[in-house]
């Protein structure tokens, strides 16, 4: 049997699961009630299961992912702009999610917004861990999602 | 063959060597054989015992399931239940239920990588949505325990079988008397045999019900290799008990609905839980999927002071865990049997500290009115 990593993403738009079937190599993405599912084939042993969750409803990410989210490696944010204290709703999603989780989160953003990045001096405690995207696509992810689980194993190991 | 046709006799037949109408207790560990290998299908008592056997076919015919599996207790049972998934799997588990069956789950099972979701499974929606592609089993508990909430067994049974996993439901508090899941459309029912199936507060026990070939061979196969099989005397019991298990429950269910009445008009009591009652949210439901409402009545009295009081000052009931005895009970969930379940879990579920549970005996209707009365009247 092969070991399974889960990651619950939440996505700004749609056009991300486009991007992460791409990723994993597939046409496919199985819905359930709260999440759409696409499966990553990693190697031979491990599997990578992808849950983008469709509505940014607080209660139904609770019920839904409250068993999966204490045991993903990481929890994805996916924007196509940073993090900000704005009221947007993956902005609201992150942190609803801060205070109700703590699983380490990677927020995934395309590498131009980065580059521009100032930190604010409020919102210091909340600022995510970002990786760059080189670009807006299924091959940029590939590349993306192991760079965002070794930050958080170098997180770990330094904690 | 009707149900107290089938209690008396189902799995019974007078002993071949005396023609003793009991089922003796077999109350050996080992079996003699002819050859090596050659023996009448009897080896070491973990693996089969004929007073076990016996059981297991009778409490089988009762939940009109075809395979019992028993075990040393209710838990042990649960525990088969969870010891059938791989590493990684995900239970999604009603979330108002008995605290035993939350702290093994929570303290022990999930150490081996096994996800519990709890979920209000009385809304079907919230089971959709606690779904994942790990999702192997449905734990249901109804009515629950002790908040008395019901789930929908026919919908519950559709939803696990198009996801393909497994559903169970813990049949304790209704006993098969009133409740018959296998019949719903579930495929496993699991029981503490110590409450109402015993009924005597003697014996702790436990036992899994299905109709699958399948599943009661992987159930009977973790039996053995895990070990924790009940005693021949306490299957003994047991089966001598379920022969007036019919009796019984009828007697539980006219006491504990007279009682429920009488709850639900007085100045003291603040809330009556108990499904036999119209106000009850989910009283159609228990008329569609029940044939009566069992023998617990809850009740909120609005303080632990006064809960204390009240279960000081009972005299007929006895104040002790467990339920289901000829003898009426009285429990205080938030510090006896829900002690383990977190405190905002536990007021989240409605379950305060001026939470009391009746299990109504089987004594007379009359006294057992008059000693909750003078109790309430006493705090």
């Amino acid at each position: 049997m092969n070991d399974i990593l889960e990651i619950p993403v939440f996505a700004d738009s749609q056009s991300w699961e486009a991007w992460f079937r791409e990723c994993s190599g597939t046409d496919q993405a199985q819905s359930y009630h709260a999440f759409k599912h696409i499966t990553w084939p990693v190697g031979p042993d491990l599997d990578i299961y992808f849950y983008l969750v469709d509505h940014f409803n607080e209660h139904t990410v609770k019920e839904a992912l409250s068993a999966i989210i204490p045991c993903a490696p990481c929890i994805l944010f996916c924007g196509n702009h940073l993090y900000s204290r704005e009221a947007r709703p993956l902005n609201n999603m992150y942190r609803f999610y801060l205070s109700h989780f703590r699983t380490p989160v990677v927020w995934l953003t395309p590498e131009e917004f980065l580059e521009e990045k100032e930190i604010h001096a409020d919102g210091q405690t909340e600022e995510p861990d970002y990786v760059p995207l080189t670009e807006l696509s299924g091959r940029a992810l590939k590349k993306a999602i192991p760079q965002a689980l070794e930050l958080i194993k170098q997180k770990i190991q330094k904690d | 063959m009707g149900f107290q046709t089938d209690s008396i006799h189902a799995g019974q037949k007078p002993d071949p060597t005396t023609g003793a109408i009991m089922t003796p207790i077999f109350q050996t560990s080992t079996y003699v054989q002819e050859s090596i290998g050659v023996h009448k299908g009897y080896e070491y008592s973990r693996t089969q015992n004929p007073t076990r056997q016996a059981l297991e076919a009778n409490i089988a015919a009762l939940e009109n399931g075809k395979y019992g599996v028993s075990f040393a207790s209710g838990l042990a049972a649960i525990s088969a239940l969870i010891q059938m998934l791989e590493s990684g799997d995900h239970v999604i588990c009603s979330d108002n239920v008995y605290g035993g069956t939350y702290r093994v789950f929570e303290t022990v099972f999930k150490k081996f990588n096994v996800a519990f979701s709890f979920v209000d499974t009385s809304d079907p929606e919230k089971v959709r949505t606690a779904l994942t592609p790990r999702t192997k089993m449905l734990f249901i508990e109804t009515p629950t325990n002790p908040m008395l909430i019901l789930s929908d067994l026919a919908a519950l049974a559709e939803i696990a079988r198009a996801h393909g996993c497994l559903s169970v439901v813990d049949n304790t508090f209704m006993s098969p008397y009133f409740q018959r899941p296998l019949e719903l459309g579930i495929d496993l029912v699991v029981h503490s045999s110590t409450k109402y199936l015993n009924g005597h507060s003697d014996v702790v026990g436990g036992i899994i019900l299905t109709r699958d070939d399948e599943l009661a061979s992987r159930l009977y196969y973790i039996q053995n290799a895990v070990g924790a099989v009940p005693g021949p005397q306490d299957c003994f019991l047991i089966l001598r008990a379920t022969k007036t298990l019919a009796l019984r429950m009828r007697e539980h269910e006219k006491n504990a609905l007279a009682i429920a009445r009488y709850l639900e008009g007085h100045p003291r009591v603040e809330k009556v839980y108990y499904p036999g009652l119209p106000a009850h949210p989910q009283h159609a439901l228990a008329k569609r999927q029940m044939s009566g409402f069992g023998g617990i009545v809850s009740m909120d009295l609005g303080s632990l002071e006064k809960a204390r009081r009240f279960a000081e000052n009972v005299r007929i009931f006895a104040l002790a865990e467990s339920l289901g005895g000829v003898e009426s009970l009285v429990d205080h969930p938030a510090i006896m049997t829900h002690a383990s379940v977190p405190r905002e879990e536990r007021l989240r579920m409605g379950l305060t500290d001026g939470l009391i549970r009746l299990s109504v005996g089987v004594e007379d209707e009359e006294d057992l009115i008059r000693d909750v009365g003078q109790a309430l009247e006493a705090m």
